[in-house]
């Protein structure tokens, strides 16, 4: 269950961005990181509170729609679908980027190598691999593991110099790369939209949920610490595959294409979870009346709704193949900022609304002290 | 990278929106659980202003809004609806704030009969004050009572 949540998030979000994000904020990209995870923690209680309500296939679609109404949830609906292609494309391109380093292709054909391995997931998405949740867990636990080695073999080769000047572009540097870096949580988005599939929802969606908030907050932190301490800055920014370059710095060329290997598995997965969780939003629109009736059939042969994956998967491989890396992070990064404020008046909404049927098993506790101007009059 | 990231944001939320508006809002009828509780704030409120202004008593006066296009059964619910909300024993010495007219529109002055019985009325028959304490409907105690009054 924690794998399913951490498998979501592990992926573009340390093995790509991290140079990127250095590039904005400079070192205190490290305390982006940090902040970003806290800046979540609100809406994971919230989401954590309703998935034990409704524990239901659609996620953050569904809280906002039943909450608002089907006009924030359409664009709830629309975004989020978006948001998790571009994420999906995102890491197919830094996959390619990855793959590069053991795998002798001219440059130039990256995109198409990207758009291969997008064509190829579509199709394992669509048959429908029953082993796929077990291979997922099975990558999580071997990259955790690498993980584990880089950082504590990386934490022996760090230099305090590397630090100063720590807050190199100031406060509105680290906001930006705050922003910037937020996606990387938004793999909690997908613990709740397994929810139907979990046992004793009531107690092992929250712990999933914040478990993998809390453990990737330091996971992050502990590898950017490592990134930035052991590689020259202006090497890092430049770069696609900062868990590569500073690998190299201590661990030798061996060292940089294992971690390359870990990464190409990472972001295959990561890829794989993003067209799956993506393609089941048009399918709970459609089952709402607010797409068309064709997104939600379902094959009778392989049982995936084939025209949502289809639809989904002609959205990223137009990503992968005309729009560039660095803007498809930041397209989808604003927009996760608003659907999680989004969940949390959703969540507030419900508590007002004195739904018979909303009945969690699970309280969110910081937000049980809000003031509503309704308490007040009743 | 700000700018890039809020365009980003609205475009999808506009892409959201024209789908809702073009394919989505002609086929659903639901609403969510926050127009409920915003409603129920909303009465509630509504209710306890009128507990207050009823519980101090004194001067008080009340407007009706009145158009052209409204027939002269509603106009008798608002003014009955408003002489429940007026003091019970302390009717105006002229009876005449419940003609008083703001738009200067020349349709009661061509029903003055109209007008002065309601008027008298008014003044005249104080009916059986309705409660306040139950509960109304979404629009308060307000509501518009004829059929094809907008009801969500």
């Amino acid at each position: 269950m924690l794998a399913v949540s951490v498998g979501a998030m592990i992926g573009s979000g340390i093995f790509v961005l991290p140079g990127l994000a250095a590039k904005i904020a400079g070192p205190a990209v490290i305390v982006a990181y940090l902040l970003a995870g806290v800046l979540v923690l609100p809406a994971a209680l919230s989401k954590a509170e309703m998935a034990t309500a409704m524990p239901e296939s659609g996620g953050t679609y569904l809280y906002i729609d039943r909450a608002m109404g089907p006009r924030l949830g359409t664009i709830s609906g629309v975004g989020a679908w978006f948001s998790l292609v571009f994420k999906s494309a995102f890491a197919l391109v830094g996959l390619g980027a990855y793959l590069l380093l053991f795998v002798p292709i001219p440059g130039n054909r990256v995109v198409l190598v990207s758009l291969g391995l997008a064509v190829l997931l579509l199709v394992v998405n669509v048959v429908g691999v029953k082993q796929s949740g077990r291979l997922q867990a099975g990558i999580v636990s071997l990259v955790l593991i690498a993980l584990f080695v880089f950082v504590a073999d990386g934490l022996t080769f760090v230099e305090s110099t590397q630090y100063h000047p720590f807050f190199e572009e100031g406060s509105a540097g680290l906001l930006a790369a705050i922003g910037f870096v937020f996606v990387s949580y938004a793999g909690v988005t997908k613990v709740a939209s397994v929810a139907e599939e979990v046992e004793n929802p009531g107690r092992n969606i929250p712990i999933a949920i914040l478990g993998s908030v809390i453990l990737m907050m330091f996971v992050y932190t502990f590898i950017t610490f490592v990134v930035i301490g052991v590689t020259p800055l202006g090497e890092l920014e430049a770069s696609l595959t900062p868990m590569a370059v500073a690998a190299e710095q201590f661990l030798g060329g061996t060292g940089s294409v294992g971690v390359a290997v870990v990464a190409v598995l990472a972001l295959a997965s990561m890829a794989n979870a993003g067209i799956l969780s993506s393609s089941r939003f048009p399918l709970a629109m459609s089952r709402d009346d607010l797409a068309p009736s064709s997104l939600r059939e379902i094959d009778p042969r392989f049982h995936t709704p084939v025209v949502a994956i289809g639809v989904t998967g002609a959205l990223l491989l137009g990503l992968v193949a005309f729009v560039p890396v660095v803007e498809l992070a930041k397209l989808a990064s604003a927009f996760k900022i608003l659907v999680f404020s989004l969940v949390n008046v959703a969540l507030i909404a419900f508590r007002e609304s004195d739904l018979e049927a909303y009945d969690p098993e699970f309280v969110a506790p910081a937000t049980r002290g809000y003031s509503w101007p309704a308490s007040s009059a009743e | 990278m700000g700018t890039l990231a809020l365009a980003g944001a609205v475009g999808i939320v506009l892409v959201g929106t024209l789908w809702y508006r073009v394919y989505g809002r002609e086929r659903t009828e639901r609403e969510g659980a926050a127009l409920d509780a915003i409603r129920r704030t909303i009465t509630d409120y509504a209710l306890d202003r009128t507990r207050e202004l009823l519980a101090t008593g004194g001067e008080r006066r009340v407007l009706i809004p009145v158009g052209s296009a409204t027939t002269a059964e509603r106009e008798r619910d608002l003014l009955r609806l408003a002489a429940d909300m007026l003091p019970q024993r302390t009717p105006t010495p002229d009876g005449g704030d419940a003609r008083e007219r703001t738009d200067g529109s020349p349709r009661f002055g061509a029903d003055t009969d109209v007008d002065t019985s309601m008027g008298i009325r008014v003044r005249g028959r104080w009916g059986p004050r309705r409660p306040f304490g139950h509960r109304h409907g979404p629009y308060g105690p307000f509501e518009p009572h004829e059929p094809g009054g907008r009801r969500p």
